[in-house]
């Protein structure tokens, strides 16, 4: 090797990165060599300075990352597990909503009848010039797009949510 | 062996191999050792602090979904290095061509999305503003290559690894960027006096 006021052999041997038989050389050069020792101190600190005038990564980094990785961490299997998972669950509850629905629908049907004779009871002794129907068929489509609205939300979220595990 | 960490070798490959098989712990610890380096990544390429963060946001987004196609985790730390090199490559080339956004960018240059408190370690004043300067004018892949050690701590065959180029030329590079700064800041005493 040849070491004699090299400056790619200095800044090899700041950074350690030289063998132990290319250190020892080096070494011996440098005793002999006080341009080189020279060289190699201001090596060192242009290399501190470097390290100063350069922003370190910011302590809140890791967390910063972190948000943004999907949680719980499930594999592409597993993934796929919970998606069947969620679709049976999904079945299973829609059959057992519909039974409940087909038990409950008469009784709801009587009670929305008794609630409309009290309304309408209620609105004859009013002196509001609206038409009752109308105020009647405002408020089925107001709840019908209530529950368009909540229905795109939940989808929504659910979708979000499959494609979070699916990463 | 990246710096800034007291972790032994042997830690880190056994938590890629953990997170390669699901383990979000793991990776979270990855996450915790390696975003620091990762952000450097990034920083050399960028020089802006806010687009570095986003990188390196994303640059661990794209690890965790592409994970198990790593083979070797001895691997990871070059692998991991190049996807933010690559991330940060691209964006440079967005900001470019979207040269309005070089304004923003110029804002962004020293905040961060992230609150920290002013970081002392910093030059002040009119020498850090000359080394940072010269730094700038580096050559990406000169800058990249000295700020990975500096700063980064890698050995030059993980350097080699991010840059994808050999030993040798990851060598060179280093002692060349040094000689460019030493001859920038030639003019300039301050600069010298604060090391």
């Amino acid at each position: 090797m040849h070491v004699e006021c090299e400056g790619e052999w200095l800044s090899s041997y700041l950074d350690g990165e030289l063998g132990a038989e290319q250190t020892a050389e080096v070494e011996r050069h440098l005793e002999a060599c006080p341009a080189c020792r020279a060289s190699l101190q201001e090596l060192r600190q242009l290399t501190e300075v470097v390290g100063r005038s350069v922003p370190d990564a910011p302590q809140g980094l890791a967390d910063y990352i972190l948000s943004a990785i999907p949680h719980p961490a499930m594999d592409h299997q597993a993934a796929g597990a919970y998606v069947s998972l969620a679709t049976n669950l999904g079945i299973g509850l829609a059959m057992v909503g519909a039974a409940l629905l087909a038990v409950v629908a008469p009784r709801l049907v009587g009670a929305w009848r008794v609630l409309q004779k009290f309304i309408r009871i209620m609105w004859a002794a009013g002196t509001w010039q609206v038409s009752l129907d109308r105020v009647l068929v405002a408020a089925g489509v107001l709840g019908l797009a209530a529950l368009l609205v909540a229905g795109a939300i939940y989808g929504t979220r659910l979708l979000n949510r499959m494609g979070e595990v699916s990463l | 062996m990246v710096t800034g960490t007291s972790q032994p070798d042997r830690d880190w490959l056994a938590a890629v191999s953990r997170a390669r098989d699901g383990d979000r712990e793991a990776f979270a610890a990855l996450v915790r050792q390696f975003s620091p380096f990762v952000f450097q990544v990034a920083h050399s390429v960028l020089w802006n602090v806010q687009d570095a963060e986003d990188v390196a946001q994303e640059t661990f987004l794209k690890a965790y979904a592409n994970l198990n196609g790593l083979r070797e985790p001895r691997a990871f730390i070059g692998w991991l290095g190049r996807i933010a090199r690559n991330l940060a490559q691209n964006q440079q080339r967005r900001r470019r061509s979207h040269p309005e956004s070089e304004l923003t960018a110029l804002e962004a240059e020293t905040t961060s999305h992230i609150t920290d408190p002013p970081a002392e370690s910093l030059l002040a004043g009119e020498a850090r503003a000359t080394m940072e300067a010269a730094i700038r004018e580096l050559p990406e892949h000169y800058r990249t290559a000295l700020l990975l050690r500096v700063k980064s701590g890698l050995s030059y065959e993980e350097i080699a690894a991010v840059l994808e180029v050999p030993v040798g030329t990851v060598r060179s590079r280093i002692h060349s960027a040094r000689k460019s700064l030493a001859a920038a800041l030639e003019g300039d005493p301050d600069s010298r006096r604060s090391g």
